[in-house]
């Protein structure tokens, strides 16, 4: 349905006829897509990439209010009627009809699992709008695109977004996978790099030999000097697996470079362990601050059940009012007072008395 | 109550039913409880969500074909059926869904529409005050005179430990003006008008009363006011039928809800005797304080399944649906200690809920203070 009949079914006088619930409680009963507000989508085609990796196309419904080349979503999956959420990055561009979502096998975790092995055509997934900061850079500076296993993600995104703005930037794209089969976009790749001079495409395989213009090994600091000789002059774009992106950071820093600008998909955190008292003021509950390894886990096991996505401090989605307290940043251990802020719960533990509404 | 345990009581003390239990033995009544909240809660999953879902779009198909049907409403037909079908969805909003939802039985799905913290039912009462006097108040203190306000809600004399006063030879009468507008006592049951000025300020009793009329006009703007006006012509019927719906889920939930605590043979408590308590006696307390209703599965999913009234104070926060399955081991359980398991038809039930508010009407007290 249009976006115009979405306003005639949210006015004050259908959100009083639906009072107390609301209208998508009703509409929802009808067909799960429908929703005066919010993104939802559902898969039309499940596309397997490689043994551990399966693209996703959807089609949100008219919520959608589009994406940037690089940004990422937080996606909503029911598992045996429990939804759960967690980050990926858009692999399709702002152009394309649709978009797209790749995932990849993530060790034991249950949604890449589910959704690389179980997902279904017609399945209806819960969206948030795009979001995140990661995206081409603008001017016609060359560019180098760092990218490790699905950390490709992002990058194919723009990759594709050059593509249909006909923009012919001097890509240098230097993508690290385990190996030729677990090679996301493999065939695309390779067809985008025969076809236009401008992308200058760089495999480089941890296992097993590298075919001829490929290479073989890990990243190092002497590997890219020797396959981006004019790294210096090329804007750099980063994603992939932590290990990967501590040693590209780590030879960009050497070299008196900044950082790359890059996108996290794994987050290493800190295993700082709470410490004082949590209180969260709103149900009058109270609990150790040491009790979880950090303050979304320490309300759930209040029973509290506070809105949540990711769990890895990239959606946003716990954000929560701390009326007063000192907390700790699990991502980089620093410790600071806040006071009626709202801030990540699923990064952040207790470093003293900490007062959260909920 | 079988002969064993009848024996055993009038052995040590008339008045309660497990004073022959060591305390070993109620830790492993309590131990045998936790083992079967345990089974169920590990085994929550794709037929349970099944089941709410449901539920759901029974009430809302209830809901949306009970209004549409009002519009017809002059229509002798139509007017029944639709006020007929929107009691049934009032009556499975409040009891099956909003009352467990609100209870966190189904915080484990993660869906927005069904969490406890978010969630505000189709009822005047706020969702907010409901878990502090319900979830909170009435679930941990259960049937303690003082401290439950569900015992009496403040206005009848529902336990001979509550002294006497004399409005209370009214309470036979206005035992059913509650009834009509339960939901409005559920509503100000949490305002506590007898403790203003003795523990409970204006300025907080206030508060209250302006969420509730936040809450309530809601209702009262939907159900007396919009659906009635967008009636037209039908502006009476569909009036009518809405209050006629209303009053119907009042009367059902005031019914299963007093039958639930004030059954015949069911425990009061002092707040000295629940000092220190430990869980295995907060699980004997609600046991010995609830009462079931006997009826067949439909029976059940419309009183919320709160005629597992037993199995719910046992555990509150269990899927309500898994009551029925496991009433039948908790009952052999309390067989095996020697434990009452109150439970009876709806009208036998009932027919003792009046007979104590009708006897407590009366100064005195039902039986003599023996455990004294």
């Amino acid at each position: 349905m249009s976006s115009v009949t979405w306003k005639l079914l949210n006015n004050p006088i259908t959100r009083a006829l639906a009072s107390p619930l609301s209208v998508d409680d009703y509409l929802s009963q009808f067909n799960p897509l429908w929703s005066v507000g919010e993104v939802r989508g559902r898969i039309e085609r499940v596309e397997r990439e490689t043994a551990d990796a399966v693209t996703l196309h959807i089609s949100p419904n008219s919520h959608w209010a589009g994406h940037v080349a690089g940004q990422h979503l937080v996606l909503g999956v029911e598992i045996e009627g429990v939804r759960h959420s967690r980050c990926f990055s858009i692999s399709s561009a702002p152009g394309d009809t649709g978009i797209t979502v790749t995932v990849k096998r993530n060790g034991d975790g249950l949604v890449s699992n589910y959704l690389v092995d179980r997902a279904q055509v017609g399945e209806v997934l819960f969206l948030s709008q795009a979001r995140g900061e990661f995206l081409l850079p603008d001017g016609n500076a060359p560019l180098l695109m760092i990218s490790g296993g699905s950390g490709i993600t992002p990058l194919m995104a723009m990759l594709r977004e050059l593509v249909h703005q006909g923009r012919e930037a001097d890509v240098v794209f230097l993508h690290y996978s385990n190996s030729y089969a677990d090679t996301i976009f493999h065939g695309e790749l390779r067809a985008l790099a025969d076809r236009f001079d401008w992308l200058n495409l760089k495999l480089v395989i941890s296992n097993g030999a590298a075919v001829e213009g490929d290479h073989q090994g890990l990243f190092s600091a002497e590997q890219l000097l020797e396959l981006v000789p004019d790294v210096a002059e090329r804007v750099a774009l980063l994603c992939g697996p932590p290990p990967l992106m501590d040693r590209v950071n780590d030879a960009f820093i050497a070299q008196g470079r900044d950082k790359p600008a890059q996108e996290q998909f794994q987050v290493r955190l800190t295993a700082a362990a709470g410490e004082g008292r949590v209180s969260f003021s709103r149900s009058g509950l109270e609990a150790a601050g040491d009790a979880a390894p950090n303050l979304l886990e320490l309300a759930e096991q209040q029973g509290l059940n506070p809105p949540h996505g990711c769990r890895m401090g990239i959606c946003q989605g716990c954000k929560c009012r701390i009326t007063q307290g000192q907390v700790r940043d699990l991502r980089n251990g620093e410790v600071r007072d806040v006071q009626d802020e709202e801030i990540q719960l699923c990064v952040h533990t207790a470093a003293g008395a900490v007062s959260v509404e909920l | 109550m079988n002969a064993a345990v009848q024996n055993l009581t009038a052995n040590t003390t008339p008045s309660r039913g497990w004073r022959h239990l060591s305390a070993e033995q109620v830790e492993a009544f309590g131990a045998e409880l936790e083992a079967i909240r345990e089974e169920v809660m590990n085994s929550l999953g794709e037929r349970d969500v099944k089941y709410i879902r449901r539920i759901l779009k029974t009430q809302r198909y209830s809901e949306i074909a009970g209004r549409t049907l009002l519009f017809a409403g002059f229509l002798p037909p139509a007017w029944i059926a639709g006020t007929a079908l929107l009691s049934l969805s009032k009556i499975l909003e409040n009891m099956e869904i909003g009352h467990n939802v609100m209870h966190g039985q189904w915080d484990w799905l993660k869906d927005p529409a069904l969490n406890s913290s978010t969630y505000d039912w189709d009822n005047t009462c706020p969702a907010e005050q409901w878990k502090h006097s319900h979830n909170y108040m009435h679930h941990t203190f259960t049937n303690i005179v003082g401290k439950d306000r569900d015992v009496g809600y403040g206005i009848m004399r529902m336990s001979d430990d509550q002294p006497w006063k004399p409005q209370y030879l009214f309470q036979p009468f206005y035992n059913w003006i509650l009834a009509s507008f339960f939901q409005w006592g559920v509503a100000l049951h949490d305002v506590e008008f007898e403790r203003i000025g003795r523990g409970k300020s204006l300025a907080e009793a206030t508060t209250q009363l302006k969420q509730i009329w936040k809450k309530a006009r809601k209702q009262v703007f939907k159900d007396y006011l919009l659906f009635p006006a967008l009636a037209g012509p039908g502006f009476l019927f569909t009036l009518a039928g809405n209050a006629t719906a209303n009053l119907v889920r009042n009367l059902w939930s005031y019914m299963v809800i007093f039958c639930g605590h004030f059954t015949e043979g069911v425990e009061m408590f002092s707040e000295e005797e629940v000092k220190d308590e430990t869980r295995s006696q907060w699980y004997l307390r609600q046991l010995l304080g609830s009462s079931n209703l006997e009826g067949g599965r439909a029976f059940h999913i419309l009183t919320g399944h709160l005629s597992h009234q037993i199995e719910h104070h046992l555990f509150p926060d269990m899927p309500a649906h898994r009551y029925a399955e496991i009433g039948p081991r908790v009952q052999a359980i309390c067989e095996r200690y020697n434990l009452p398991y109150n439970t009876g038809t709806l009208p036998r039930q009932f027919a003792t809920v009046l007979k104590r508010i009708n006897r407590l009407a009366l100064p005195g007290r039902r039986r003599q203070a023996a455990a004294a």
